[in-house]
């Protein structure tokens, strides 16, 4: 998916609960429950991020190296995407 | 910083005022504080009962606070109810908007959400219970027809038809489900809420995004000014959060301190800044800006200062804001009618306010305000 970046669905509504981050999309009745570190990477969805960004931004963040969290980084975003949590946007410097 | 000295009671109430002020800027609350393990009960409590568990959170994240897990445990069930509750209020505010503003009826949502996502640093700091939207007057019976069609029902009756249109705050309403919606017409019960011109704040009203659709809110003076009226007039012992409120969005927000100025000499509304303003200069040491403080200083009317008595001391337990209200009602016949509602209310009222199996009277309301007047001569 080069190119695209990702970010936070307008239509989700979450919160932090301290150790968890609460998505509730309005127009479902249940809630998404993240853990502190898919939190993580909900926050950085904040702004528009590509996927290298994010494995970067999270390798720093928890002194691991990229390529032990790339596939994961990757699952978590198709999954966020699936559930129409996130919306991709294309990368307007390409 | 420590109180090895106080009182365990004392010890936690500078706690949770701490909490209450967290990261205000140039609130004197810098530093950092340890809750000791004796005071953990406590001061967990007093947190969660003053609705700042996502501060205390926030404060424990940061390593500003230090507490015993035991705190941080309970502080973090009770947070997560908390904001699972408020997913729900927001997304119940975000169908009603919707409902209202394709009825042609436009709202504007008041405290909780909007003061949440627009002043807060994180919405999660700032807990609300309901949701709170004020409706124009003129709108006010389609508003109360559609409401009741989305199957909400209204909390209490009104004491005659068409009260609350003409005299009153607002009505509550509420769903099986637990919902709750207050709506507003004003935003003071009373003689303030008669005084301040809702419509003015209406057309001031500025846009915030939430969940994906744009919303009305209060914009930042108006904001002020309501997060002034409920620290004042909401409970006569004030929660920390909407003292927080007041400066908390005097720090963040953009408010025109001349309009206040205004509102506080055309509304009547200085004793209710007054008041708001030295409750949250004596909670979080905050030196307010010369500009502010110009709409503390300035005549204030003895019926005004009657009004903000009626609410702040015992008299709100002896009828005060009710003779206060009919004080601020221009014309024989507008005190006529508001008089008549209170004395000889619906039989619909009369039982709400007996309760439910409980006799009701006039009579028995009758005597009420001949308490008032006996417990006043004790």
């Amino acid at each position: 998916m080069a190119g695209t970046l990702f970010v936070q669905a307008p239509q989700v509504l979450w919160r932090d609960a301290g150790s968890e981050i609460l998505l509730a999309p309005r127009d479902r009745q249940d809630v998404d429950v993240l853990s502190p570190t898919a939190g993580a990477v909900w926050r950085l969805l904040g702004q528009p991020v590509s996927e290298e960004e994010l494995v970067e931004a999270l390798a720093r963040a928890f002194s691991v190296p990229v390529d032990a969290i790339r596939a994961d980084v990757s699952d978590l975003l198709a999954d966020l995407h699936r559930r129409r949590l996130i919306d991709e946007v294309a990368d307007a410097d390409d | 910083m420590k109180w090895p000295t106080l009182m365990i009671e004392d010890r936690v109430q500078a706690a949770v005022r701490w909490v209450a002020g967290f990261e205000l800027p140039e609130m004197g609350t810098a530093g950092t504080l340890a809750v000791r393990a004796e005071d953990a009960a406590m001061f967990a409590s007093d947190v969660i009962s003053q609705r700042l568990a996502g501060m205390a959170l926030a404060a424990i994240g940061d390593g500003s606070l230090e507490a015993p897990s035991v705190v941080r445990d309970r502080l973090e069930h009770s947070h997560r109810q908390w904001m699972l509750q408020d997913l729900a209020l927001e997304r119940r505010l975000l169908a009603v908007t919707e409902a209202l503003e394709e009825a042609g009826i436009p709202s504007v949502v008041v405290k909780g959400p909007a003061v949440a996502h627009t002043f807060y640093p994180d919405p999660s700091w700032r807990a609300f219970g309901d949701i709170d939207i004020l409706i124009r007057g003129r709108e006010w019976d389609r508003a109360m027809d559609l409401l009741t069609g989305l199957g909400l029902r209204r909390k209490q009756p009104e004491p005659r038809s068409g009260f609350t249109r003409r005299f009153g705050k607002g009505a509550t309403f509420e769903s099986d489900d637990g919902f709750e919606a207050d709506v507003h017409r004003t935003l003071a019960p009373g003689a303030f809420g008669l005084w301040l011109d809702p419509d003015e704040l209406f057309e001031r009203s500025v846009w915030f995004a939430l969940g994906g659709m744009d919303l009305r809110r209060l914009d930042d003076t108006g904001a002020f000014f309501h997060a002034c009226l409920h620290a004042s007039l909401g409970m006569r012992v004030p929660m920390r959060m909407p003292v927080r409120d007041v400066v908390q969005i005097a720090a963040e927000g953009k408010v025109d301190w001349a309009v206040i100025e205004d509102w506080a000499t055309r509304w009547r509304m200085r004793p209710v800044f007054r008041h708001a303003m030295t409750l949250a200069a004596s909670l979080f040491g905050a030196p307010w800006p010369v500009e502010a403080r110009r709409a503390l200083v300035g005549p204030t009317g003895r019926r005004e200062r009657r009004a903000i008595l009626a609410y702040t001391t015992d008299r709100r337990g002896r009828g005060g804001t009710a003779r206060v209200g009919l004080s601020a009602i221009t014309g024989v016949r507008a005190k006529a009618a508001y008089l008549r509602a209170l004395v000889l209310p619906s039989r619909e009222f009369l039982a709400w306010r007996a309760g439910e199996g409980r006799r009701t009277s006039y009579l028995r309301r009758w005597l009420v305000p001949l308490r008032w007047l006996v417990g006043r001569r004790r």
